[in-house]
Formats: structure tokens, C-alpha cells, sequence
């Protein structure tokens, strides 16, 4: 092989990855706007030399979206997320481990179940959901641990705080706001107005790009959902990741539960004694969106 | 030579790429910014919690349609709760109730108690099926009975033949079974009547609204007091069993409700046919008032009406922790009934506030109320459903004490301890209540 050849081809193959890369899905979508790129424009100085000394200056002041508008953009975002879902098909992960981490670093942990399953969705309600693994050491297996997955597209999980019926009840707030590679990414934190109403305080993650969220965090620490059984709910988080360049679907929800010294007394009455900690990890990887799912795979369902 | 152009290659394709990552650096950047807050999370979980066995799991999700692997599941089981109670009209009762069923063949209900006292057996057998349902949860929902939920859509069918002790004034009276008060008084208790027959009912929820409507056939009979027995007050005469009227008769019945969480807002309207002599109609409209971060106020007005010559079991209370608590239960027997009830609920844990010591479970918050009623019958002697209450025939009653948020079965579930006072004239005496029900209690699961 002489020079010119591996030159030539080494240029070639470097120009090709580069426009393979460029092709790849997940970048920027072009605006319908002609002339416009897609993404957020960050405003540059005009490169025209202005003679500041001879003209005035003028300060130009433009509203900036207030939070109750970003609070609309995220529920519409949602829904509309929501709306243009069809089917959806996903591997669901399930584990449940008993810990002591109580205000310490953990220890004794023990995996209590661990579930895997095939969960395929359709509009307007059709769901299944095929167990693939299951492993427990509970001594009642009850019906098995079918997670239950709803016949929803909906990701409440996420979006709760978000949803209209329930903004009234919480207080928000921006607390951050970052560009990330041509994303505006606001991090709005939520508290309930009310100590009476047993709801977490969070923060969510919203990529203006959709107006989705990309992930959120909320936890009870003042006040608990069931203050009989749960102490506090250290945190809870969901991820969400991005499937085919434009579904926003939840990835992961972990969650780290303190029993109270009562539930601990029940579940050693029953037999089954809890540690102090419980934390619980769900995954849903292998998503396929809009991929056609047959009506047969239901009626197998209903069997 | 060759060698140097090979290096150079490599390096041509080495610089290509920081180009290439350049161009593509804004969808990796974003996914590698929420990458480093997973992996953030990662590390506060510890690996014993997020680490899964995924061993073969690509293999059998691929084949999951073609080849479902057979995992060893049970469904349908046997589910048996005791039953466990005291009356006055009964002696000690004791019993068992268990379902089974699937979401597609419906749930069967039985349950069974003894009485020994009045050495007679109470039984009831059900059967539900959820003929329709669209919503968020379908499974797991099914297997209890409905309730209005945010976005669905639910149908079922009720059947039950049964022979129960039912109490007077239902809707204040309280649990009959696990029920402590009538073991600690005698006054702790609703009169009791025996109703057996057949039931049928469609239910329908939809929205932010409840709709029933059904029909039953059945025979009432009265109970008499069997024991005068109680751990406390057992000097007292137990308080005689109101009798109720002994009839067989066919009656409609249906109701219209409304619960909308983000108002706090909800309204019940209840309707009993069976004819001139026997109709009976009761609304519940309930709002939650919030002052503040810590202070709730639950505002419930309950009123009803009922025939001018309905049988006794059919007409109106007023006393009991659900209505005044200074008034004991099976004051009244009339055909017209007005409540108003004001529950004040602050968030501060009391314990803590004072600074003493308790299990974490243990968060008592101080709550007061203020109640006040008037149950009449039409001077007039009409069979009407609005009637002006007589002003001198108002009573009151006033509480103050403590509630412990349960959040179980409901969120809104509490148990309270409070003193009972009355406020002005005829309105009973100041008793110890303990009770255990929801926010808007008069209005019951909806």
C-alpha cells in the first residue's frame, strides 16, 4: 500500500465517522423556523463597532417565563408526552433489600425479592405483563409479585407535584438554571403548603427543550404518608431517560424507606421481621415506543 | 516510511474524533450530566441496593411472547380476617370473614359470626364483579372495593344475601366489630336491629363522581338487651336496646357522591325508596378550610328527612362522636335532622412541642371541635323533605383534645382522643370519646 492510499483513507474514514456521528439520532432537531437553528439561542454581541461615546445607551428589560408559566409548559409537556405514546414495551426490574441505615452507613443488607418482568402496553387500556424472574425469601409468597404495571402511558411517579389538580397544594420554586448542551435545564424544588396534607417536599429537573421531567427527587422528612408504619422516606428518586431521541421515560425509581419501631413489632408478630431501613430499586430498561405491538398479544392476556 | 504514514493515520483518526465529539457534544453532554446524578445516587444507595442479577434476563425478555417462562405464581387465595366484638344486645361475638376470587371471575365474600349472648349466628354472602374499568391501576385495584379515583372508570356489580345486626342511625353510630367502646360502656354503643334479606347493586365510578343504585328485599326484627355487662360504668343499667319495627318489605335505593381531593371538597346525597311510610332521604356536603401551613378546619353539614311515620329504625340521631359528642347515641327518633360540624386540626407533634419524650410512631396534634344540631319532627305532622328546625330545639357540644394521624387505610385516617363538652342547654354531659374515622367522617368511604 503506498502513502496516498493511507492518507486518502485515513482522511475518508475520519470524514466519515465525523458525518456518522452528525447523522446519529439525538441531535439537535432543526427549528421549523427558517434560518433558525434548533436549541436555545444564546444572545451574541453585534459585531458592529457601535461609537458608544456618540450615541446613548439604552437598557432593553424583556420579561423573563415566570414559574407559573413554566408550570403550565411542564403539565402540557406531559401530557403531550403522554398523548403521541401508542405502545410502549419494557423490561421491568424490581429488588427489595432490608438494611439498616438509619442516620448511618449501611449494614446487614439482604435481598428480600428480586423480580424481572415484560411489560407491553397499548392505548387505550390494554397492558401485559410476563414475569420472567422471581426470587424471594419471604415466607408467604402471596400472588407473586406482579408489579402491577397500569394501563397508562402516564408517569405520575414523575409528575405528580406537576399534575394541575395537585399544584395548589404545593409551594415551588426555581432554584437553579443551567444550559446543558443546548438544553435549558431548570431545577424547580416543591414544597406542600400544608404540614396537615402528608405530601414529600422535592426538586425536579425540567428540560425546556420539551418541558418534560428529566428526573426528580422528593423525600418526607418532617412528616411521614403513614406515620404509623413509616418513620421517614429518606429519598425517592426517578430518573428518566431519553428512548429513540424523543420519549422521555422513566429509567429507574429508587427508594429508601425508615420503618417506625410499631411496624417493626407487627412484621416480628407476623413472622417476618423488617430491618430498620428498606430501600427499593425499580428499573425499566429495553424500552421500544410506538413499535406496532399486535392486539394478540393482549388477548393473550385475558386468558 | 509506510510506518510514519500509519502513525500519521492514527493520529488523523485520533484528531477526528475530539471533532467528531465536538460536533455530537451536546446530546452526550446532557445525558452525561444526568448521568453524573445517577451515579451520585448510586453511591448514596450503595451497591447492595442498585446492583441486579441480570444473569439470562435479555434471553427471556426476548422470548417472553413466544416462550413465557414459567414462574410459580398463586392467585386467588384464601384470605380469612377474625372478627372479634361485644354488644349488649349480643353477649360476645365472635366470628370470620375471607374472599376469593379472580379480577376476571369476581370475589366472593363470606363471613360468619356467633353470638353468644343471644346464641344467634350473623352470616353474609357476596359476590362483586367489575364489569368495567379504565384507569390507572386495574389488577391490583380490583381486588378491593371501589373508590373514586383521579382518571377512572369503574362498574361493579353487588349481590349479598345476608343476616346482619345493624344499628340504629348508621351513619353515626361507628364500627359494630372491633369496637372497644361497648366493652369499656354501655353507653358506648348504637341500638342494634336484625335485618335479613337480599341486596343488588350497580355502582358506578366515574370522574369525581360515585353513582349507586339498587334494590332490596328484606325483613327487620328487633333485638333485645342479653347482658348488662362493661368493663366500667357496671354499676349503670346497661341503656335499653331500642326496638325497632318489625317489617318485610321491598325497597330502591340509590345515592349520588362527589369528592374532589384538590378542592377538599366532597357531598353525598342518599336515598332510600320503599314508599310513603317509608322513605328517607340524607345529604352530607363537606369542604376542608386550610389557615395557614398548620391549621385545617373540616367543615361537614349534614341534614335529612325522612317519612312523618317511618319506622323507627329509619329515623334520625343526633348523639355520638360523629354528630355531638356530649349527647349519647339514640338520642332523637324523628323525621328531620341538621348538623353542622367544625373540626380544627394543627400540624405542631404536642409531645415534642412540650418537650417530652416518644416513640417515633407517636405524633399527637391538637385538634378541637365545635358541633351543633337540631333533630325535630314537622310540627305540622307533613310528610316533607324541608322543614324549619323549632330555634329552642339547637344543641351543641364542644371538644378539645388530640388526633393521631394513621394514614392508613386512608391518608387522611385518624385516631382522636378528646373530651366531649356540651355548650348550653340539654346538650348531655362532658364524656371521654375516642374515635376513629377519616376527615370527613359523616360522609363515609366514597
Amino acid at each position: 500500500m503506498n502513502s496516498t492510499r493511507l492518507i486518502a483513507c485515513a482522511l475518508a474514514l475520519a470524514t466519515a465517522c465525523t458525518i456518522a456521528h452528525a447523522g446519529t439520532p439525538g441531535t439537535l432537531p432543526k427549528s421549523p423556523l427558517k434560518g433558525v437553528p434548533g436549541g436555545p439561542t444564546l444572545a451574541e454581541e453585534d459585531t458592529i463597532p457601535i461609537p458608544s461615546a456618540l450615541l446613548p445607551v439604552y437598557e432593553v428589560t424583556a420579561s423573563r417565563v415566570s414559574l407559573d408559566e413554566i408550570l403550565r409548559r411542564v403539565a402540557e409537556g406531559e401530557t403531550h408526552r403522554d398523548s403521541l405514546m401508542l405502545d410502549q414495551s419494557y423490561t421491568l426490574s424490581a429488588r427489595i433489600t432490608y438494611l439498616d441505615a438509619d442516620e448511618k452507613a449501611p449494614t446487614g443488607a439482604k435481598t428480600r425479592v428480586e423480580y424481572a418482568g415484560k411489560v407491553y402496553k397499548k392505548r387505550p387500556d390494554k397492558v401485559r405483563e410476563i414475569p420472567l424472574k422471581q426470587r424471594s425469601d419471604f415466607k408467604d409468597q402471596g400472588e407473586g409479585f406482579d408489579m402491577g404495571a397500569a394501563p397508562t402511558m402516564r408517569e405520575q411517579i414523575a409528575s405528580f407535584a406537576f399534575e394541575p389538580r395537585a399544584r395548589g397544594r404545593f409551594n415551588f420554586q426555581i432554584d437553579d438554571r443551567r444550559i446543558v448542551a443546548g438544553h435549558v435545564v431548570y431545577i424547580i424544588s416543591f414544597k406542600p403548603r400544608s404540614a396537615l396534607d402528608g405530601l414529600p417536599e422535592g426538586r425536579a429537573w425540567i428540560d425546556t427543550n420539551d418541558f418534560v421531567i428529566a428526573r426528580e427527587e422528593f423525600w418526607y422528612h418532617g412528616v411521614s404518608p403513614a406515620p404509623l408504619f413509616f418513620k421517614r422516606i429518606d429519598s425517592c428518586v426517578v430518573e428518566r431517560t431519553k428512548v429513540d431521541g424523543k420519549w422521555w421515560v422513566v429509567s429507574r425509581i429508587l427508594a429508601r424507606v425508615q420503618v417506625t419501631s410499631m411496624a417493626r413489632l407487627f412484621a416480628k408478630m407476623a413472622k417476618e421481621p423488617l430491618t430498620p431501613t428498606i430501600d427499593f430499586v425499580g428499573t425499566q430498561t429495553a424500552w421500544k415506543i410506538n413499535q406496532g405491538i399486535d392486539d394478540s398479544v393482549f388477548v393473550a392476556a385475558r386468558k | 516510511m509506510n510506518a510514519r504514514l500509519v502513525i500519521l493515520a492514527i493520529a488523523l483518526l485520533a484528531s477526528s474524533a475530539p471533532l467528531v465529539q465536538a460536533e455530537d457534544a451536546p446530546v452526550d453532554s446532557l445525558g452525561a450530566f444526568f448521568k453524573g446524578l445517577a451515579d451520585s445516587t448510586d453511591a448514596s444507595y450503595g451497591t447492595q441496593s442498585v446492583v441486579f442479577d441480570t444473569t439470562g434476563l435479555d434471553s427471556l425478555a426476548a422470548g417472553a411472547l413466544s416462550h413465557p417462562p414459567k414462574v410459580k405464581r398463586r392467585s386467588g387465595s384464601l384470605q380469612l380476617a377474625p372478627l372479634l366484638g361485644y354488644h349488649r344486645a349480643e353477649g360476645t361475638i365472635v366470628g370470620l370473614t375471607s374472599r376469593i376470587g379472580t379480577p376476571a371471575a369476581g370475589w366472593v365474600s363470606m363471613g360468619g359470626t356467633y353470638s353468644f349472648g343471644n346464641q344467634q349466628a350473623r352470616y353474609a354472602f357476596g359476590y362483586r364483579r367489575t364489569l368495567l374499568y379504565h384507569g390507572l391501576r386495574r389488577t391490583a385495584a380490583l381486588v378491593l372495593p371501589g373508590r373514586i379515583l383521579d382518571g377512572a372508570t369503574r362498574l361493579d356489580v353487588n349481590i349479598e344475601y345476608a343476616r346482619s345486626s345493624l344499628a340504629f342511625m348508621p351513619e353515626h353510630a361507628g364500627h359494630r366489630l372491633w369496637n372497644i367502646e361497648p366493652v369499656l360502656s354501655g353507653r358506648g354503643s348504637a341500638s342494634l336491629y336484625e335485618q335479613r334479606g337480599i341486596t343488588g347493586s350497580l355502582t358506578l365510578w366515574t370522574g369525581d363522581w360515585r353513582f349507586v343504585g339498587g334494590a332490596r328485599h328484606v325483613n327487620e326484627d328487633p333485638m333485645y338487651i342479653v347482658t348488662d355487662w362493661t368493663l366500667f360504668h357496671a354499676a349503670d343499667a346497661a341503656p335499653p336496646n331500642t326496638l325497632a319495627k318489625d317489617e318485610e318489605f321491598t325497597e330502591p335505593f340509590g345515592s349520588l357522591g362527589f369528592r374532589r381531593g384538590d378542592w377538599e371538597l366532597a357531598g353525598l346525597i342518599d336515598a332510600r325508596g320503599g314508599g310513603a311510610d317509608r322513605w328517607r332521604l340524607r345529604g352530607v356536603l363537606a369542604k376542608a378550610l386550610r389557615f395557614g401551613p398548620s391549621l385545617k378546619i373540616n367543615t361537614q353539614i349534614e341534614a335529612g328527612a325522612t317519612a312523618a311515620i317511618a319506622p323507627r329504625q329509619r329515623r334520625f340521631e343526633i348523639g355520638g362522636d360523629r354528630a355531638l359528642p356530649s349527647i349519647p347515641l339514640g338520642t332523637g327518633g324523628t323525621d328531620h335532622l341538621l348538623v353542622a360540624k367544625f373540626e380544627f386540626i394543627e400540624a405542631h407533634d404536642v409531645l415534642r412541642a412540650i418537650g417530652i419524650g416518644h416513640p417515633d410512631w407517636l405524633v399527637l396534634q391538637p385538634m378541637a371541635t365545635f358541633q351543633s344540631g337540631v333533630v325535630w319532627d314537622d310540627p305540622a305532622g307533613r310528610d316533607v323533605v324541608f322543614s324549619m328546625p323549632p330555634s329552642a330545639a339547637w344543641r351543641s357540644s364542644a371538644g378539645v383534645g388530640l388526633a393521631l394521624r394513621l394514614g392508613v387505610p386512608d391518608p387522611d385516617t385518624m385516631m382522636r382522643f378528646y373530651l366531649g363538652l356540651p355548650v348550653g342547654p340539654d346538650a348531655g354531659k362532658t364524656q371521654l370519646r375516642a374515635s376513629l374515622s377519616t376527615a370527613f367522617d359523616l360522609l363515609g368511604p366514597l
